[in-house]
């Protein structure tokens, strides 16, 4: 369900590469032809595309985290085998995501042992809360559109073993989204308890989907190495002005209030107000909407969002719940775990 | 949610991470009809044969129907491209599958075998045999490291999965949407959707 666009891409100048190689690699990138795990590239793209694609990995199975704990109380058998097979999509993502970094040079242990440590990140909207299945529906309305939009971009770079994986991921992607704006369609066209619902969660999901793109772009992004070695395809600000483009008339005609809303420690909404600045520019033909809290967003990019800690200490929990098991897998130990599971 | 997971215990600080090692990655192909070829899918990690070809079942076999899985160990596999270096195969003369991918970034798609007792003699061979079409990447492995399922057994659709693919749900999306929208708006928001729009 995710996307690599918040991650900050800090690439080593330090390093001087052959002009005449870097030339040809950037010859390659212009031809559009794609660049392969062992072509010649420059070390800070090698550290870049491996940066990206972990990100993405640890996105993918931390995603995988509120939705999970919402299947045993989906409200019908078809609801629950749906999400069921979504979470064992995006637990498959991270498997072929950990692949790709691997080929780039990080062990896929060393990477699972990053990030319960906290030495890597994952995308930052896996920071906010779920409390209902109206959650659940805007998670995959919202947040997998922004996520499809985005991975369409990626799978347009230059790093061979990336694109096809996001190409296989948008496939599965399609499915998430189109089950999520069905069960959003069944809240804001049900009783008006599910209306609330729906609203309330949309409240709680509308800024951190525009926030899903990252921050706003540089002066000079386009001239950034990210860009022109196509590891991005599309800026920031232009993925998240398609988005608006696409959802607020959408949400809109649901039924949806856009609100600017205030937040507490627990991501819960304390006060809200209809959005102003929102209306289609009839000049641009693009909507116009008050920007989001870009301090919030930096907040909790630095762990202090509402779900950070909850999240870690879910993944660090299987993790160590789960050692027996790989002991016994990969080393053949048939030592069991104290207490018989815990 | 369970208690368990609702009264999560935050583990402060460094918890015990010593490394466990790695799996080891095969390569998957997936046949997707009975007279097809077999062609490239992803990569699984896994300690054996049995773990890779399982896992491949349920991650390359569940969304995308087929008829049969190969799974290939990487060190078993030789490409002209570097991606893989050539390996060590060597023994009496055997017969080696050959994939080709047409151009850079596309599939690696089985289009034969060739008989040979090394890696790099297959690779040779292969070339001279299946490269003429312009092939930009060729890989051989041979036939015996290649592990793959027994007739039948993937999985099978007993019932409908549709709940697991977006045409599950088009119509009634489209239902629903049509009591909201009037229908030529509904066309055009259609004529956006997932293809150009995302």
């Amino acid at each position: 369900m995710s996307g690599s666009s918040n991650l900050g891409m800090h690439v080593d100048h330090g390093i001087e590469e052959d002009p005449e190689k870097l030339a040809e690699f950037q010859a390659t990138i212009d031809a559009r032809t794609l660049i392969e795990p062992d072509d010649w590239m420059p070390a800070a793209y090698r550290t870049g595309m491996l940066r990206m694609a972990e990100h993405h990995a640890n996105s993918e199975i931390i995603g995988a985290l509120p939705e999970g704990e919402w299947i045993t109380r989906a409200p019908s058998l078809r609801r629950k085998l749906a999400l069921t097979a979504k979470v064992q999509d995006e637990i498959g993502h991270g498997q072929m995501l950990y692949r790709v970094s691997q080929d780039l040079g990080k062990s896929r242990d060393q990477m699972l042992r990053d990030l319960i440590t906290g030495r890597t990140k994952y995308h930052n909207v896996f920071n906010y809360p779920a409390p209902t299945w109206g959650d659940i529906a805007m998670i995959q309305w919202l947040i997998d559109g922004a996520a499809i939009m985005n991975q369409k971009t990626l799978a347009d770079g230059a790093y061979g073993p990336y694109v096809r994986t996001m190409k296989r991921i948008n496939m599965e992607e399609a499915f998430h989204f189109k089950s999520g704006e069905d069960m959003v369609l069944t809240l804001m066209t049900g009783t008006s308890s599910q209306r609330a619902m729906g609203q309330e969660a949309f409240d709680r999901w509308w800024y951190p989907s525009i926030m899903f793109h990252g921050p706003p772009d540089k002066p000079n992004t386009l001239q950034s190495p990210a860009m022109r070695w196509r590891m991005k395809t599309e800026t920031n600000d232009s993925l998240r002005r398609r988005f608006v483009n696409r959802f607020a008339p959408a949400a809109l005609d649901l039924g949806l209030k856009i609100h600017v809303v205030t937040k507490d420690a627990d991501g819960m909404v304390t006060s809200r107000k209809p959005d102003e600045k929102l209306r289609l520019n009839p000049d641009s033909g693009d909507w116009e909407f008050t920007e989001p809290d870009w301090e919030e967003f930096f907040r909790v990019i630095r762990g202090n969002g509402p779900c950070n800690k909850k999240r870690l200490a879910l993944r660090r929990l299987s993790y160590v719940q789960g050692r027996w098991v790989r002991n016994a897998i990969v080393h053949g130990s048939t030592a069991l775990p104290n207490g018989g599971g815990r | 949610m369970s208690k368990l997971r609702q009264d999560v215990e935050l583990v402060e600080g460094e918890i015990e991470s010593p490394a466990e090692g790695d799996f080891a990655p095969y390569v998957i192909f997936t046949r997707l009809t009975d007279n097809g070829p077999h062609i490239y899918a992803g990569w699984v990690d896994a300690v054996d044969d049995a773990m890779a070809l399982q896992f491949a079942r349920e991650h390359y076999g569940q969304d995308q129907e087929c008829v049969n899985i190969w799974a290939i160990p990487q060190p078993a596999l030789s490409g002209t491209e570097t991606a893989f270096p050539t390996s060590d195969v060597e023994g009496a003369v055997r017969p080696f599958e050959v994939f080709a991918q047409s151009k850079a970034g596309g599939q690696h798609i089985n289009v034969g075998s060739v008989e040979a007792a090394t890696s790099a003699d297959a690779l040779l061979r292969a070339r001279q045999q299946f490269g003429d079409s312009g092939a930009h990447s060729i890989w051989v492995a041979p036939r015996d490291r290649i592990v793959a399922t027994k007739k039948g057994d993937v999985i099978w659709r007993y019932t409908s999965q549709d709940y697991r693919m977006a045409r599950g749900y088009s119509a009634s999306v489209r239902e629903k949407w049509q009591k909201i929208r009037a229908e030529k708006d509904l066309t055009e928001y259609e004529r956006d959707d997932i293809e150009e729009m995302f």
